[in-house]
């Protein structure tokens, strides 16, 4: 290439640091906590405000396969669940975490034993069976929340349905960690979960300026605390921080991209141990990914007047809930409202709900907005799949269209 | 001024030289281990072709895998652009282009400047790209090139189901034993690449006319099964291996232009 | 072979002959579905034909450009069937909540395939239960009433009716089952699975008269020839490969039970009596067999699996699964590690429509034989 330009050097995010913390002081505490306080593990668009209510420690093996991910750990632990003979083709969420519970294995030395299990299956129909088999190997009981997919509207029954379930679930709490549900304390934590998921929004409004404070790169890191913390204190103490500093970039003219020529938004679940390559082969390419599907999935709508019927319709509501047709409008809408040039799709292998339709949603994108899609082949965590030299190809030549 | 595309590939490296509109040189050798002598090499055959000097060019850029690794070039742009550009300068009339190369294929959907509005590729297996003929031909023990001319005599072709090479073979191997013509089982295989391809194209808008480049373009039998299936007769430029090196090079004129 | 038999036979190589003379003879309307826990009464008591799609063993042409490669051969070539015209006879389809993959599927084909009717029956992952029975009932009852908007009203007595053929037929079927239980030799595996998936294929009344017929000249014949085949369970979900039954039956086995989506589980129990058409057909859902994609105790099917093969007298088990079937891929384990604990031998086959070689598998399945006979 000819002589690079002077590029301005990456800006590290502040508060980082403090996350980084906030995630170290959760996992200690729940790793700590086995046999003295009740630990659930629950699916990553789960209820956990009950759990919080409850005073239970909820625990995220999807984080927890993020991380193994990151670290590029998860091939050895999957490996695991292979030889036990849980195929290759099975998301590789489910089996690095198989994997991991018998080695205790991963970057933290694997995850505390559940006391109990709670899936709910808003995000896709394998979180049920992966914890049917955590149910059997821990022995331990599950409850799973069914909320129903909407092919194109919820119905009155769906609804109905979910808030029954969400009743159910705490009178399983109660059974499990014995006492009582206080509709008070509930109250408290909805309250804060609505105010962390307001300043998670505000967080992500940022990127809508020109250039954007940080990449979904960033954001993907940045959304540890309301993935596991929501209903916390702390994550509302968080999220005001990053706000803030985010903001301050856009004041003082701190872009993430040095010269964001191209403004993409992503789709899909991070690449998670890529993700410095795949930062550095946008941004040398101008192009920032200033907004994505995943992180806007938790930027959900909560009314406190009524937080278990919202919360009910908030869970079955989510992106990966609904059908194609209606993700397109949401697509649509990030697009125009980050002003996108483009749209960056992850086909992962281990994800169905959220891949399968990525070719009909990026025809509909391009037919609507004239602006073109690419589709990016590989897995969350399973590196075996992945192919550098496919990837560069592909975005080098995306890049190039669109010109 | 004249200028020059080099396209490395991962087995074969080719490089044009254009001036004025003409191609005034042109060369193509086998890339072997090492990309960056293979670009080399194709640069200095296809100088003496044009009998120039390096120095009288006024740019050169580079495509293919192996661009990255080239340092005499002024810029790499990758084959997908290339493709495109040099099927559609060449062909106007053409807004789908196919490329099957040695070990890879993609197709790709230009748009009315003639820039890429989608492409979509398959570099995961050899189903659909030269590397399978390859093998088909030594299955048969019948020379590579003459192929595709007798996939054209067979009024029943084969039906070959399986997606990948390696089994592809054993059926071959099968249907030979079972006593079944080696020109319906040549045809056969014409027609499942065919599919192959045609599968992995229907994933972006197939909009006429549609050409065809890379070194399978040359075989007949592979086009007239494309054109069953995509019910449309397909351009075949004249020299299809190089259409990657003549894209980088007219990429390279249009840089110097503006 | 007997004449009803035989002709119920002589489509299993063009499955869809039935329905499309049947549209063509009445001018119908023919509406398919892909898992049995579609309401095909419903459908019925309207008067149309139900038609089970279970994809076909072909080349992907088009489904490529809606779906990607790592899904089940049931959803690529199902779609594919649609979009290049293989489903003409067909004027609307249902889709009822299984797997992620259908659930994405449902969206696609209403979003590309061009059939006038689209039904989705959101089935809950939950069967037990007050809440799950009322949200289950409340869905079938929308079902009733999208078929109606398409259709025109179907009264309760219909309905009643259509209940009351499609057990007549579940009874048949447990009759056959039962027959080759006690006497596995009497028909082979191949034909009496095609008697099942026959019965998704055609007209319910008339397949009760055939099947009727059929099971009377199969008792006169008694057993055919192949005595002393060693008899196997198949689990798995779709079985629709004929050439692999043969085989199995050349190397001298025979499959003498099921846990399939088109054997066993078709017919399993009786839709029960209850004055609410509606109520009996969401408590049939209810209390049928384990399917791996609805939420029973984690700890259920193992046990059922093992009864099941015990009550069978098979002497192995094979796994006939789809590549990329993720329910059923997260049960083997489970279900693998209990039949050894029985001393049950087991085989796993993964297979791909369009890409099962009978000969491959042939040297497993004889590999299988090999081990149960010591």
């Amino acid at each position: 290439m000819a002589a690079k330009e002077e590029r301005k050097p990456y800006v590290k995010i502040k508060a980082t640091d403090q996350m980084k913390q906030l995630l170290t002081d959760y996992y200690i505490e729940a790793k700590t906590s086995e046999g003295k306080k009740p630990i659930c593990w629950i699916t990553s668009g789960g209820p956990v405000e009950f759990l919080i209510a409850m005073d239970v420690i909820p625990v995220y093996p999807e984080n927890h396969g993020a991380m193994c991910g990151a670290s590029k750990m998860a091939v050895e632990l999957a490996e695991v669940a292979e030889q036990m003979g849980y195929s290759r083709d099975l998301c590789s969420y489910a089996r690095l975490d198989i994997g991991s519970a018998v080695t205790k294995g991963g970057p933290i030395g694997g995850l505390p034993r559940p006391d109990f299990l709670l899936a709910c299956n808003n995000i896709c129909g394998t979180v049920f069976k992966w914890y049917q088999h955590l149910s059997r190997y821990f022995d331990v009981p599950l409850f799973v929340m069914d909320t129903p997919f909407i092919h194109k509207v919820k119905t009155e029954h769906a609804t109905e349905y979910v808030r029954q379930q969400c009743l159910e679930l705490v009178r399983f709490l109660e059974e499990q960690v014995n006492r009582e549900f206080s509709e008070e304390r509930f109250a408290e934590v909805a309250l804060l979960s609505v105010q962390s998921v307001e300043l998670w929004k505000d967080v992500l409004a940022t990127a809508e300026h020109k250039p954007s404070p940080f990449t979904c790169f960033d954001a993907f890191i940045h959304m540890a605390p309301i993935v596991t913390l929501r209903g916390t204190q702390q994550v509302v103490d968080y999220y005001e921080l990053l706000k803030q500093e985010m903001l301050e970039r856009n004041e003082t003219g701190i872009s993430a991209v040095p010269e964001e020529k191209y403004r993409l938004v992503w789709d899909n679940i991070p690449i998670w141990y890529e993700m410095r390559n795949l930062g550095k082969l946008f941004s040398e390419n101008n192009a920032c990914l200033v907004a994505d599907t995943y992180t806007s999935a938790w930027a959900v709508d909560i009314s406190i007047d009524d937080p278990l019927t919202s919360m009910a319709d908030a869970y079955t509501r989510v992106y990966l809930n609904i059908s194609i047709d209606l993700m397109v409008d949401q697509v649509l809408a990030l697009m125009e409202r980050y002003s996108a040039d483009g749209l960056v799709m992850h086909s992962n292998r281990s994800c169905k709900p959220y891949s399968l339709g990525q070719y009909d949603t990026a025809r509909a994108v391009t037919e609507r907005t004239g602006k073109p899609a690419l589709i990016i082949e590989a897995d969350m965590t399973d590196s075996r799949v992945y192919s550098e030299a496919q990837v560069r190809e592909r975005v080098d030549a995306y890049i190039e269209s669109l010109d | 001024m004249p200028v020059a595309g080099v396209d490395i590939g991962s087995l074969t490296a080719k490089a044009v030289i254009l001036d004025d509109g003409k191609m005034i040189g042109t060369s193509l050798l086998m890339t072997g281990h090492n990309s960056r002598l293979a670009g080399r090499g194709a640069l200095d055959l296809a100088l003496r072709d044009a009998g120039i000097e390096e120095g009288a060019l006024e740019r050169v850029v580079a495509t293919g895998y192996g661009r990255l690794s080239i340092d005499f070039t002024d810029e790499q742009v990758t084959e997908i652009t290339c493709h495109a550009r040099g099927a559609h300068t060449t062909h106007p009339e053409a807004y789908t282009v196919i490329d099957l190369g040695g070990q890879d294929s993609k197709a790709i959907a230009v748009d009315d400047r003639g820039r890429v509005a989608e492409f979509v590729m398959n570099d995961k297996c050899a189903a659909g790209t030269g590397r399978f003929l390859e093998v088909m031909a030594a299955a048969l023990e019948i020379d590579l090139d003459q192929l595709g001319g007798i996939s054209l005599q067979s009024e029943a072709p084969a039906s070959i189901s399986s997606v990948c090479t390696v089994f592809a073979e054993s059926e071959v191997v099968s249907r030979v034993a079972e006593g079944v013509s080696k020109v319906d089982i040549v045809a056969g295989i014409h027609q499942a690449i065919a599919s192959r391809i045609y599968a992995m194209a229907v994933r972006i808008p197939i909009r006429e006319r549609i050409i065809i480049t890379g070194g399978v373009a040359r075989n007949g039998g592979v086009v007239r099964a494309l054109e069953k299936r995509f019910e449309a007769t397909i351009i075949v430029p004249e020299m299809p291996q190089h259409m990657g090196a003549l894209g980088a090079a007219i990429v390279a004129r249009e840089r110097c232009a503006g | 072979m007997g004449e009803a038999l035989g002709r119920l036979m002589e489509f299993r190589d063009d499955p869809y002959a039935p329905a499309r003379s049947w549209k063509e003879r009445t001018g119908g309307t023919v509406i398919g579905y892909f898992c049995c826990y579609a309401p095909e009464e419903i459908i019925h008591a309207a008067g149309a034909l139900p038609v089970r799609i279970t994809g076909e063993n072909r080349q992907i042409l088009k489904s490529g450009a809606h779906l990607q490669s790592y899904c089940c051969s049931l959803a690529r070539t199902g779609l594919d069937m649609a979009l290049t015209g293989g489903l003409d006879f067909l004027d609307g389809t249902v889709f009822t909540h299984t797997c992620d993959t259908m659930m994405r599927l449902s969206d696609i084909w209403r979003l590309n395939a061009g059939f006038a009717f689209h039904g989705d029956v959101v089935i809950p992952v939950r069967l037990e239960g007050k809440a799950a029975l009322d949200y289950l009932y409340s869905e079938v009852a929308r079902f009733k009433e999208a078929v109606e908007g398409y259709l025109g009203p179907i009264s309760e007595g219909a309905l009643q009716e259509s209940i009351e053929l499609y057990n007549r037929n579940r009874e048949l079927l447990r009759e056959l089952y039962g027959m080759r239980r006690e006497n596995p030799t009497m028909l082979p595996s191949d034909q009496a699975l095609w008697l099942v998936a026959s019965s998704s294929l055609m007209e319910k009344r008339e397949h009760n008269e055939l099947l009727e017929k059929a099971i009377q000249e199969i008792k006169a014949e008694g057993a055919s020839a192949g005595e002393g085949k060693v008899p196997l369970f198949v689990v798995g979900s779709v079985m629709d490969q004929w050439e692999f039954l043969k085989m199995v039956e050349e190397v001298g086995a025979t499959v003498v039970d099921d846990d399939l989506c088109t054997g066993y589980r078709y017919f399993d129990e009786a839709a029960p009596e209850d004055p609410d058409p509606v109520m009996s057909l969401t408590r049939r859902i209810a209390d049928r067999a384990s399917c791996p994609c609805k939420y029973r105790p984690s700890t259920q099917r193992a046990g059922y699996l093992v009864d099941r093969v015990a009550g069978s007298g098979a002497r192995g088990v094979i796994f006939f699964q789809f590549k990329f079937c993720d329910p059923h891929a997260f049960d083997y384990p489970y279900l693998k590690d209990a039949l050894d604990a029985e001393g049950i031998p087991s085989l796993l086959l993964e297979i791909e429509h369009g890409s099962v070689s009978a000969e491959q598998l042939r040297t497993r399945v004889e590999a299988l034989l090999e081990t149960i006979r010591g």
